[in-house]
């Protein structure tokens, strides 16, 4: 005789009548409920137990789906170009194309440009450079790039070793986030993080999830720099930064701290594993005297390890750095030092023995096209700086019709209204000869209107003719032009998305939008 | 381990998969080891407060029944109430008495004692507290009989989902249900679904509308200098909002955690702020808390079956109860004494009321007139909070200062509004996830029925969409990681 189990057949009323009717609704088994135009019981039986396995397993599927396509939106990303990190872009090379490789901080992407290496010798290098890399950030970012790259030689930046703890939480994410969560980056933050954040970092979105509140285009966009860039940012603004510090050794030494010590070694282990030449530097900036100290230990160490550490600090004199013109500010070299750094290490490679360090050119490998673009871009920015420092109309015009990675959007003011005009404003016969470059004579310009210039063409977008309609197209994923004809001087006349560049005192306005990076670069009026 | 933490996620995660493939046999005390684990998580010495409450709970209930004369009985039921009030108040209430005798020596110009060491307050002592007295006076009182298997009755008083801050569970609810667990079926996948919404439900609550609504309330009140009557008329009314939808989602999470493990604990809110008088406050808000004092405390004072002056006292004095409960703070005490009063004015002035409809004309069953009280009912509730969220009473005079004070009509149009850690986009949350919680609430109080029950009943897509809708707001949008200090529940403090 065998016991009844407690069964699903079980009359409802019976196992119902032992609790509360608030409770027995809920006993399991016998609970009956209406889905649309079916009743179905939701016994635990065969099938109804295989429907409800394979409701979570589609309803989890569906929901890591949902979250993976959020996260992709959300994620720390590089796309301000006010902080750098260079892992994006890592991600976009080829595999086994980086020769090589320059590890560091801001000092990194602010001072060797690998476009310069390029240009000069078809030579492959990347900034593999995150702002204010820490050291243990550095080793794991190295880690990171030998996943697929194999770099003959590898630079590595000094100045991590100058700091224990980041300043700003910012460099934090940018250094623990922006690498792809794998071992590699959770084994980054339990050698960084605190313990108590360790979660929040691996698991990432707790960090992430509020970039709600700063979203962007290009976090639904694919930002066109991470498709091409070598890590370096480029940048030829100058400042005076005449220090008082001098270019020489104090001498002073500090004991090699227990980090840094382990941060050497891990570097030379890691460098006689993987087979790269490995070469410390110290890239110029205003050098504390702590941080020298620093500096003299490691170099000792480094020195007596074999190793070679060059300090481009107490080489201002000999790669003729100008304080006052390669500067972008105090810690940080500008477009024109980092052409001095970068092509003193070209010539620091020449130096290896073959065996370390064998040169190829590879401006014909098609694998390589990524550093072309790079050089493009490159040549963009020092344009654009170009453009920015010009302040006539003539030398201005001229500059923009000799590229054809910009686009301008014209307005320009008929030849009446001269009085509408503040005093020392150019006048139509002053402007015309500026605008010929361009493709402008007497004809097309007399009557005003809007243009617009790309790649040596002129193609006309709307009369100065009130009777016509606005005219309006996109210029690119994010931005829409839209010009019409208000009045002389008028509001409205010209606008970027809701931004109005109508121009109100000049006759001629000139928007110049950037068409590697698609954005609007800014206003110029004369 | 805070339920809105990604290690309460894994833990109930685990807890569930075990209990869901573990043999019948073994799930009561697997259910036991959880909830022991997740509490003293938390601190593993609350251990030493939590254990005695329950061999003291334990024991009296057989004692009580094994007594054969009711003095015996009585005495051990008292005994053992003392006892645990003892507890409650050492743990609790000793800073607080200390700091009210200090103060009245140092009037009477005598030397202030001073405090040798500082108690921990276990997380829920007092929800726990009460749901054993409770235990208690049902035995004394035969309405159930003591329970015999202590890892049955351990489980009934530790049961992670509700230890921290309720619901207050009766015995004669759930400690039948726990025994049945080694021959109940298994949840089935409506329960889990059920339970699973439901928690979805109460972690949006929290995290999105309370959490957020608090950024705004914490902001005001830390810089009450600056504030006048239109920022604190708003900060008492989001209080409203942020305490609400604390709790309520707390609660929901509670429910949906254990219906997911196949145990029904009781509502503990039905749509309060719908309630048309205070009266109807307490039987929607905390019900269990309410539900509690009103079985133990104002019936066995005698009720409202006594003269009108007695029946105004036992209000009192359950309201009074009620506010010391809450927390060691004279702030604590006068709010309950004004839900009293607000009772008791009603109460008298109900006469009146009726005379000046009449003689108006005015329709008390009409939609504005039921609405208006409505209304009337969250103002005289919304003020009453101040007191709860001051902390003290000065932190509540300075505040009712500045709003009866200061007018400034101006902030609402020069975006001052705005500089109270809620920007645009946050506020437009907050109200987004207001109005979704008061169209849940309008539906709820119509159909009877809590979120899990009612999305249960809707059809597969609708279903899967709100639940997929909820996760990515609580994910996205709610308020929690390393930039923000989440809150603990504002009743676990309790």
């Amino acid at each position: 005789m065998t016991s009844a189990p407690v069964s699903s057949s079980m009359p409802a009323s019976d196992e119902a009548s032992l609790l509360p009717p608030e409770i027995s609704r809920y006993l399991p088994g016998l609970y009956m409920m209406k889905f649309g135009n079916k009743e179905m019981s939701l016994d635990m039986n065969k099938n109804s137990r295989f429907a409800s396995y394979r409701n979570i397993i589609l309803f989890t599927l569906l929901t890591a789906l949902m979250l993976m396509g959020v996260y992709r939106v959300i994620r720390w990303k590089d796309t301000t170009g006010n902080y750098i990190s260079s892992y994006d872009e890592l991600y976009h090379t080829p595999e086994n194309t980086i020769d090589v490789a320059f590890l560091g901080s801001s000092h990194c992407y602010a001072g060797i440009y690998p476009a310069v290496m390029w240009e000069d010798r078809g030579v492959t290098s990347f900034d593999m450079a995150v702002s204010g890399q820490d050291k243990d950030s550095y080793y794991h970012a190295l880690i990171e790039l030998l996943k697929t790259q194999k770099p003959q030689v590898v630079f590595a930046d000094l100045y991590a070793l100058t700091f224990e703890e980041h300043a700003f939480i910012g460099n934090v994410y940018r250094n623990l986030l922006s690498m792809r969560t794998s071992s590699n980056s959770v084994q980054l933050v339990t050698a960084y993080a605190e313990k108590e954040d360790q979660e929040d970092f691996i698991l990432r979105w707790p960090i992430v999830h509020t970039r709600y509140r700063e979203l962007q285009p290009y976090d639904f966009l694919k930002y066109p720099l991470n498709d091409f860039g070598r890590g370096a940012a480029y940048d030829w603004e100058h400042n005076d930064v005449s220090w008082s510090t001098p270019c020489t050794d104090t001498g002073l030494s500090a004991p090699l701290s227990d980090s840094n010590r382990k941060w050497l070694d891990q570097m030379i282990r890691l460098s006689e594993k993987k087979g790269f030449r490995l070469v410390f530097t110290i890239l110029p900036y205003d050098v504390s005297e702590d941080d020298r100290a620093v500096y003299n230990t490691v170099t000792q160490y480094a020195g007596d390890a074999g190793i070679d550490v060059i300090d481009f600090s107490l080489l201002e004199n000999e790669i003729s750095l100008d304080r006052r013109e390669d500067f972008r500010d105090a810690g940080h070299l500008n477009g024109f030092g980092a052409a001095k750094i970068t092509r003193y290490l070209e010539a620091y490679l020449d130096t290896l023995p073959q065996e370390q360090y064998l040169e190829v050119d590879r401006r014909t490998d098609a694998a390589c096209a990524i550093w072309n673009r790079d050089l493009s871009w490159m040549n963009q920015t020092k344009f654009r700086y170009a453009l920015d420092n010009t302040d006539n109309a003539q030398d201005f015009c001229a500059l923009l019709a000799q590229t054809d990675g910009i686009t301008a959007i014209l307005s320009l003011e008929d030849t009446g209204n001269e009085h509408a005009l503040p005093e020392g404003a150019l006048s139509f016969e002053e402007l015309l000869p500026a605008l010929k470059p361009l493709g402008f004579n007497t004809e097309i310009a007399a009557p005003g209107g809007k243009w617009l210039y790309h790649a040596g063409e002129l193609t006309k977008l709307h009369d100065n003719d009130d009777q016509e309609e606005a005219f309006s197209m996109d210029l690119g994923p994010a931005y829409s032009l839209r010009v019409q004809y208000n009045g002389d001087f008028a509001a409205g006349n010209l606008m970027i998305g809701l931004t109005d560049y109508s121009h109100r005192d000049r006759r001629l306005q000139m928007v110049l939008y950037d068409n590697i990076t698609d954005e609007v670069i800014g206003s110029y009026c004369f | 381990m805070l339920f809105q933490s990604a290690d309460f996620v894994i833990f109930f995660f685990f807890s569930v998969l075990v209990f869901r493939f573990l043999p019948d046999k073994f799930r009561r005390n697997w259910l036991l080891l959880c909830s022991l684990f997740f509490y003293l998580g938390f601190d593993v010495r609350f251990l030493l407060v939590l254990a005695p409450v329950i061999g003291i709970g334990f024991l009296s209930g057989l004692w009580m029944e094994h007594a054969k004369k009711t003095s015996a009985r009585k005495r051990c039921f008292v005994g053992a109430v003392v006892l645990l009030v003892l507890i409650l108040v050492v743990f609790k209430y000793t800073g607080f008495l200390l700091e009210n005798v200090n103060t009245l020596l140092t009037a009477l110009g005598q030397k202030p004692i001073a405090s040798r060491f500082s108690l921990i307050l276990p997380i829920g002592i007092s929800f726990y507290l009460f749901q054993t007295i409770g235990y208690l006076a049902d035995v004394f009182h035969g309405k159930i009989s003591a329970e015999r298997s202590f890892p049955d009755y351990a489980l009934f008083i530790s049961f992670f989902p509700q230890i921290t801050a309720g619901p207050i569970a009766r015995a004669d609810r759930l400690l039948p249900q726990i025994r049945r667990l080694p021959e109940a079926e298994k949840p089935s996948y409506l329960h889990i679904s059920s339970g699973f919404s439901l928690m979805l439900w109460g972690f949006f609550m929290k995290m999105v509308i309370s959490d957020r609504a608090g950024i705004f309330v914490d902001n005001i009140w830390q810089n009450l200098f600056t504030c006048g009557t239109v920022e604190t008329v708003i900060a008492a009314l989001a209080f409203s909002l942020q305490i609400y939808a604390d709790f309520a989602g707390y609660s929901a999470i509670a429910i949906g955690a254990a219906r997911i493990l196949g145990l029904e604990l009781d509502a503990n809110f039905r749509t309060p702020y719908f309630a048309e008088s205070i009266a109807g406050f307490w039987r929607r808000w905390h019900i269990s808390l309410s539900t509690w004092l009103r079985d133990y405390i104002y019936i066995p004072l005698g009720g409202s079956r006594c003269s009108r002056i007695r029946k105004y006292r036992n209000v009192m004095i359950t309201f009074l109860v009620s506010g010391i409960w809450h927390g060691a703070s004279w702030s604590f005490v006068i709010w309950g004494g004004l839900h009293g009063l607000y009772q008791i004015l009603g109460d008298l002035l109900k006469p009146l009321r009726r005379k000046l409809c009449i003689r108006t004309g005015i329709r008390e069953n009409t939609f504005s007139f039921r609405l208006g009280r409505i209304l009337w009912t969250f103002l005289l509730t919304s003020f009453a909070w101040i007191f709860f969220r001051a902390g003290s009473l000065s932190n509540a005079i300075y505040f009712l200062n500045r709003m009866f004070t200061r007018w400034d009509p101006w902030v609402l149009f020069n975006e001052d509004i705005y500089a109270f850690g809620l920007v645009h986009l946050e506020f437009n949350i907050l109200t987004l996830g207001t109005l979704l919680l008061l169209a849940f609430d309008l539906i709820s109080a119509r159909k009877k029925r809590d979120f899990g029950e009612l999305l249960s009943a809707q059809s597969l897509w609708l279903r899967w969409l709100v639940c997929l809708f909820l996760i990515l707001s609580v994910l996205l949008l709610g308020e929690y990681g390393i930039d923000f200090s989440s809150g603990q529940f504002i009743y676990a403090g309790f």
